[in-house]
């Protein structure tokens, strides 16, 4: 028997949030050029007094909404994929991993997964306890693992509190950059001839740093065991 | 307890400390205690009046705080003695906070508001202060000067329903 797809579209105003709640399964949410919400599989849908609320009871929760919606999602397991072009987005999960393509700001929260932001213009906020975190461009970045390596390629003004993974940082300009590691090592990439306030501490570790001190921003690294390494691109 | 506070209902806080369990590995037992004394000592001198630390509980303490505006500003004013204290600076503390009417048994606190309060810690990165919308319900956003970003509606372990959660921070002054 073939059991037909229900979908639920609901026409928006350009900056309506959508906030998605499942219990369990995936959460997939798409931000294509469209003046509506359209909900393919997996939820309940209701106009609240401040958004379009979807609550996914279990199974995979997919929509799609105009691009650059303000997407608030917050789930129990289950990985979580948002596509396309989004506003600020703003994920919670207690397992699962989260993956942002394009996002205004992201903030992106898992007990046990991984977190891979492919381009966010404004703030990129992550953490995870056990995954590793992932971000290739972000206007900056403020992310915490406690367990899991961090990269980001890409990055202004960035804070990262590493436990036992690696951390690999590139820099594209003058800015803040406040690094603490409890072991692993710190790789911090800078364009060519940048001289920023230099603040570097190992307990156990080597430390090399290719660029002379200045006043081009600032970075700051601490790691308690592990080499660092500051290096010219 | 004070009197004021039997039966009423008001902020509880959570105070969790980022990587204790590692420090202590790494730095024994003296100087992991040292730092629990320097939290309390910094959690004191940042309460509001009426305020209070209810117990110790492991690397953390549960606080009450009777009036939210203030006991967001003390929260706040909690993390910035954190990050400039240079006795603390190992410490990467995060805070939890609910407004709720939880129940009293002798000094404790009890009950499901205070284990919300325990969750929404958990959410919380370090230097992070997190609270529900209850506590946002009682802020006078037009004069507290925070910031509020919404989480959205958080999945929560034991917690039966979704809170919306929001991440506080303070306004910053445009520069110039």
């Amino acid at each position: 028997m073939e059991t037909m797809a229900r979908h639920t579209s609901v026409a928006v105003e350009a900056s309506t949030p959508i906030r998605v709640t499942s219990r369990s399964g995936s959460v997939e949410i798409t931000g294509e050029p469209r003046d509506d919400v359209l909900v393919e599989s997996g939820g309940e849908v209701e106009r609240g007094a401040d958004g379009i609320d979807i609550t996914g009871k279990s199974g995979k929760v997919v929509a799609r909404c105009p691009v650059g919606t303000d997407v608030l999602v917050g789930c129990r397991s289950g990985p979580v994929k948002l596509h396309g072009s989004l506003g600020d987005s703003r994920v919670t999960t207690q397992s699962g991993s989260i993956t942002v393509e394009q996002a205004e700001s992201v903030d992106a929260r898992t007990a046990s997964g991984t977190i891979a932001v492919e381009d966010c213009a404004g703030e990129c906020r992550g953490q995870t306890k056990s995954g590793s975190i992932r971000v290739g461009r972000a206007g900056s970045a403020d992310l915490a693992a406690a367990s899991g390596s961090v990269e980001v390629g890409a990055v202004g003004a960035v804070r990262v509190r590493a436990g036992s993974g690696s951390v690999t940082v590139g820099v594209t300009e003058p800015a803040p950059v406040d690094i603490e590691a409890h072991s692993g090592s710190v790789t911090v990439t800078v364009p060519a001839g940048l001289r920023p306030e230099l603040d570097l501490h190992t307990m156990s570790g080597a430390v090399r740093c290719d660029c002379e001190s200045g006043t081009d921003g600032s970075i700051r690294v601490t790691a308690r065991s592990g080499k660092i390494s500051v290096l010219e691109r | 307890m004070t009197g004021d506070e039997r039966g009423a209902s008001g902020a509880v806080a959570f105070t969790d400390i980022v990587g204790f369990t590692e420090f202590t590995a790494a730095r024994g037992d003296a100087e992991a205690v040292a730092l629990l004394d320097r939290q309390e000592q910094l959690v004191r001198a940042a309460l509001p009046p009426g305020a209070r630390i209810v117990k110790e509980l492991g690397d953390g303490l549960l606080l009450w705080l009777p009036e939210a505006t203030p006991a967001l500003r003390a929260c706040l004013d909690l993390l910035d003695r954190f990050a400039g204290d240079t006795e603390a600076s190992a410490l990467w503390v995060r805070i939890g906070m609910h407004w709720g009417c939880p129940t009293r048994r002798g000094d404790d606190l009890v009950g499901h508001d205070v284990n919300l309060a325990a969750r929404i810690v958990d959410v919380a990165g370090p230097g992070e202060l997190l609270l529900s919308a209850s506590v946002r319900a009682f802020l006078d956003e037009s004069t507290c000067g925070l910031h509020l970003d919404e989480l959205g509606p958080v999945v929560m372990r034991g917690i039966p329903d979704p809170v919306r959660l929001y991440r506080a921070a303070r306004v910053r002054e445009p520069a110039g």
